[in-house]
């Protein structure tokens, strides 16, 4: 089976105030088509930089990215619906309803809306936001705000979902909940999804499999969480302890 | 959180109890009209002490007034200047906007656009006039040129800084479902640019008024700047003032008309408060 994202000793640097900064620094990695795969890091690892390479908003300074074999700065029409990402804001549209802010990827993708099998209508419902379809952003609460971003990245039913973040700035009860929602969506519908987070515990609760980043961006570590947890073997506590000693050492 | 909840944390504005008036009487604007009242009553005040010649009597602009109104050229007249000055905001506006676009999506085109906004800007519009005078045989090509250069650098700078000011996050976002160059225009951009628009056809349709009624007078090519010449040229200040009417009406109307586009266009905007309310 061929890699859904491969990642090939990728780098990516920066000028910043006449110097450069190097954000990821020959980054290897790859993503299996359904893994549920979260990165995990210190501030300043490069993990929102491997977002913006994967999504096609950056090129790599060297190195390459494929995803599903193609470039994505170079070959953006052939990933177009392909991909969807969750960022860290909501970043809704503000003269859009709630509707239509799903419906923005429909849209510039060309998609027929009545040949979905889940319509946008029915994915916010899915988000528990019925009877919100025609709010705008500023009548929405944060949390529920997410939820339209959620609904907006499954709308298009892409391949890969990358979510930076996602759930970071909602409050500790929204955050769980909503995670096990996207956890439950994503699985269902056989997505493959990159999970950019600082939090241990929220990685292992979802993950199939763990990266650790180090500073500047290069995998450190890796737990393949998935085998462990079928095969009960695995030691939460453990795991955390052996993650946080990776963030602290000198390779993070 | 729970979907109750969430309901629960929908932002409602908290409202004060009001009196209940019937609507047209609520949305009156009773300072205004006061404000209104007052100028009258000190206009009369003054006509009753200096000559009819500088501050006619209010009777006497009133029957100007009704005297143009029962005129069919009056109409024509009044129509042809606010069809000037409509038409060539217009202009403005499609070929300013298109342009601060440009500049915002490219640094050639901005660098290249500063000399000319300088100029246009640097220039007095009095100049404008009688360049375009001398320039332009075709009386309707003085009154567009004028208007396009007096208004065009407000369309160009205020769509310019709207575009540049679209925050990072909204366009990463859009441009990560890789739109074609349409769909940013359409999706992001124009959305975007709408209510600092509005405000400025408004600011702009102030000053086409200004300079294209100037424009008429100096350049005697009819319209309400070509009456209010012909009233100036006979001492006639009750019908100098008679003309000016209309354009007091132009200006109310459109604003009017502006405010209702604001309200449907705009209605996604939370409701702005003053901090003391």
């Amino acid at each position: 089976m061929s890699s859904a994202i491969v990642l090939d000793r990728v780098s990516r640097t920066f000028k910043s105030a006449g110097r450069e900064v190097t954000a990821v620094d020959d980054l290897s990695l790859a993503i299996e088509p359904g893994e549920y795969v979260c990165i995990v890091g210190r501030s300043g690892g490069g993990k929102s930089t491997t977002v913006n390479l994967i999504l096609g908003l950056l090129a790599p300074t060297t190195g390459t990215v494929r995803v599903f074999g193609h470039d994505p700065a170079r070959d953006g029409d052939v990933l177009r619906g392909r991909v969807a990402c969750i960022f860290q804001s909501d970043r809704l549209l503000p003269w859009r309803t709630a509707v239509d802010n799903v419906r923005l990827p429909l849209e510039i993708v060309g998609r027929d809306e009545a040949r979905l099998a889940v319509s946008p209508a029915e994915w916010l419902s899915r988000f528990k936001l019925d009877g919100f379809e025609e709010a705008y952003p500023h009548e929405l609460s944060g949390g529920m705000r997410q939820r339209v971003a959620l609904a907006r990245a499954m709308a298009c039913d892409p391949d890969i979902i990358l979510a930076d973040e996602s759930f970071a700035s909602l409050d500790a009860i929204t955050g769980e909940a909503l995670r096990q929602e996207f956890r439950d969506a994503a699985k269902e519908t056989g997505k493959t999804v990159i999970h950019i987070t600082h939090s241990i515990d929220e990685a292992m609760s979802l993950a199939d499999r763990i990266l650790v980043f180090g500073r500047p961006g290069r995998v450190c570590a890796e737990h393949d969480v998935s085998r462990e947890r079928d095969g009960r073997t695995l030691n939460a506590a453990a795991l955390e302890q052996d993650i946080k000693a990776v963030m602290a050492g000198p390779h993070a | 959180m729970s979907v109750e909840a969430a309901i629960a944390t929908r932002q409602e504005p908290e409202r004060r109890p009001r009196t209940r008036w019937p609507a047209w009487l609520s949305s009156f604007n009773l300072p205004g009209a006061v404000v209104v009242g007052l100028l009258v009553i000190g206009w009369q005040a003054i006509a009753g002490v200096l000559p009819a010649f500088l501050f006619p009597p209010i009777q006497d602009i009133l029957r100007a007034e009704r005297e143009l109104l029962g005129e069919p050229a009056f109409y024509a007249t009044i129509l042809h200047t606010y069809a000037r000055i409509i038409g060539s905001v217009g202009l403005s506006f499609a070929l300013a906007v298109a342009a601060g676009i440009g500049a915002a999506s490219s640094r050639l085109v901005d660098r290249s656009a500063a000399p000319l906004l300088a100029l246009m800007q640097g220039v007095p519009a009095i100049c404008w006039i009688i360049f375009a005078i001398l320039w332009f045989r075709d009386i309707e090509i003085r009154i567009v040129f004028i208007v396009v250069i007096s208004t065009a650098p407000n369309f160009f700078l205020q769509s310019r800084d709207a575009v540049l000011a679209i925050s990072k996050d909204l366009r990463d976002m859009v441009l990560s479902w890789r739109p074609t160059k349409r769909q940013v225009l359409t999706k992001l951009i124009l959305p975007s640019l709408v209510p600092i628009l509005l405000t400025t056809i408004l600011v702009n349709l102030g000053i086409a008024t200004k300079v294209g009624v100037t424009a008429e007078l100096l350049a005697g090519v009819g319209g309400i700047g070509g009456e209010l010449r012909t009233a100036e040229e006979q001492f006639r200040m009750e019908m100098a003032l008679a003309w000016t009417l209309p354009l007091v009406a132009f200006i109310f109307i459109t604003g009017s008309l502006t405010r209702l586009a604001e309200k449907r266009l705009l209605r996604w905007r939370p409701p702005m408060e003053r901090p003391n309310e």
